[in-house]
């Protein structure tokens, strides 16, 4: 195992983690929002910090990015919905936003970014 | 010895998944939620949401916190469940998950946090009555267990309350099978010293 | 009295020299329920096992907890939020790189399918299924395989030449808007419009 014990863990509260995510994923060109998955469902009981939902259940600006920091690093989940360009191409691209962003602004190791295309203009 | 509050994966044979075979294995059910199977993951839930629970609460010693984290973690595996391969590992999934989130919770809390113990107590949800001797004993180790560091707290809580192996516990925190040895000694060391006083 | 330790490379000891860990196996296995000659007159041994024996009761107080389950409303909630997302339909890998895994909602899929087919003059689509093509984490990533039910209007052109239309509408917004691969579309005309309605208004080609 090459990580770090986890006393040693650079401490950045996940919300900035997902709020740095949320900057660099609506400067992709082709992402239409982000489109929180569980936001418009469920409260928070303690305001926790949970990225996808803020306190009362309001999607705040980083909602539809959930933001992990593990052992192997940070895991960075995105929703999002996708206009005008093809959503792989766009979701690949935000990968990589993603990964550069978190990895540029904090230091920290980025180890995973999944992103799930949850709407799609059909018109464009 | 008390018996582990997690059941273990069933290791059922080929007849898995037949309706007249009791309880499914949790691959199986990782499996069937991963195909969009709502109750297959219901099932999951309701295997491994009390332990889950009762290892936050005692983190946090905040029910409420306990609860959110315990949420998020479920709802983390559900969208997780496509890039989740080890699908028997599921359990260790879980236990990992919520250690993470708890110690990510307390760092967020105030950075002075650790001398404001005491209050944090105070202010959490109250835990409930229970009965006598036990109750005072699971109240003493309640209040220990929040004077050493929650890393500690995390090792020794997964070791001997929730009996999971020290290869696993490193893994979920991060670190060497060496290391959490000495942290559940460490911490054994002072929660004794802590219950000693108590008696 | 106080308990006193340190910590070596043998793990904790007493001042005595006896190592706590030995101790809190004996008593946690049972095997040294009763103390030994030297732990009978030893302070810091005495000292330890009283504080050993009270986390050991606590410890299998806590492994047995049952009175403090989660409550009911945590289920509904996490229940509640995944079957809402059910509804909205799989997520299909449309593609793996070293970051991790791309999806996208089976029902996002869907709506692109039925808008290109709704483009072929007097075409309306109905139901609209959408799955992977093969298994997930293959080389069946981003290859799409699409039931698509329609009704198409009664003449004047031949229902197999409309259907041959849908096809290429479809194929080309799953490749335009979606940037997956077609890999099979299977139609079913389930019903057929009367001509000189408000939609047979003519070809496109």
């Amino acid at each position: 195992m090459t990580t770090l014990p986890s006393d040693e863990r650079p401490a950045v509260p996940e919300t900035v983690l997902a709020a740095i995510a949320a900057e660099a994923v609506l400067a992709v060109p082709g992402v239409d929002r982000l489109e929180p998955r569980f936001g418009a469902l469920l409260g928070s009981l303690a305001g926790s910090a949970w990225a996808h939902v803020q306190p009362g259940g309001v999607p705040g600006p980083t909602a539809g990015v959930d933001a992990e920091v593990q052992a192997d690093g940070v895991h960075l989940g995105i929703d999002l919905a996708v206009s005008g360009r093809p959503a792989a191409a766009v979701a690949v691209a935000v990968q990589q936003a993603v990964a550069d962003a978190v990895r540029s602004r904090t230091g920290l190791d980025v180890a995973r970014v999944t992103v799930a295309v949850l709407d799609v203009d059909p018109a464009s | 010895m008390q018996s582990d509050p997690v059941p273990e994966p069933a290791m059922t044979g080929p007849t898995a998944g037949s309706p007249d075979t009791g309880p499914l294995d949790d691959a199986t059910l990782v499996a069937r939620a991963r195909d969009g199977d709502a109750a297959a993951f219901e099932q999951l839930l309701d295997r491994y949401q009390a332990p889950l629970y009762r290892l936050a609460v005692r983190m946090l010693a905040d029910r409420a916190e306990a609860e959110d984290v315990v949420q998020e973690v479920f709802l983390r595996l559900w969208r997780r469940l496509p890039e989740i391969r080890e699908d028997a590992a599921v359990v260790g999934w879980l236990y990992r998950s919520a250690t993470n989130r708890c110690l990510n919770v307390i760092r967020a809390r105030r950075p002075v946090a650790d001398v404001d113990l005491d209050e944090r107590e105070a202010t959490g949800t109250p835990l409930p009555e229970r009965a006598a001797e036990t109750a005072q004993a699971l109240t003493a180790l309640g209040s220990a267990l929040q004077r050493i560091t929650p890393e500690q707290r995390a090792a020794w809580l997964l070791r001997e309350v929730h009996e999971r192996s020290y290869a696993e516990i490193a893994d979920i925190l991060g670190t060497s099978v060496v290391a959490v040895r000495g942290r559940i000694a460490r911490s054994r060391a002072e929660l004794a010293e802590a219950m000693q006083s108590w008696r | 009295m106080a308990m006193t330790t340190s910590d070596s490379a043998e793990g904790t000891q007493l001042p005595c020299g006896r190592s706590l860990d030995a101790l809190w196996a004996g008593l946690a296995s049972g095997t040294a329920a009763e103390p030994d000659e030297h732990e009978r007159t030893c302070p810091h041994c005495r000292t330890a096992r009283d504080g050993l024996g009270a986390l050991l009761g606590a410890v299998h107080g806590a492994r047995a907890e049952r009175d403090e389950p989660p409550p009911s409303s945590l289920r509904e909630r996490i229940m509640g939020a995944v079957r809402a997302e059910v509804r909205r339909g799989e997520l299909l890998p449309l593609a793996s790189t070293p970051h991790g895994v791309v999806t996208i909602s089976a029902q996002a899929v869907a709506v692109v399918v039925r808008f290109a087919a709704d483009t072929v003059p007097g075409v309306r689509a109905r139901r609209c299924a959408v799955q992977l093509a093969g298994e997930p984490g293959t080389s069946a990533d981003g290859v799409l395989q699409v039931e698509l039910s329609l009704v198409v209007p009664a003449g004047p052109r031949p229902i197999p030449d409309v259907v041959d239309d849908v096809r290429s509408r479809v194929a080309g917004a799953v490749d335009r808007s979606v940037g997956a691969r077609l890999g099979r579309l299977d139609v079913v005309v389930e019903d057929v419009l009367d001509a000189g309605g408000p939609d047979s208004t003519g070809g496109a080609r």
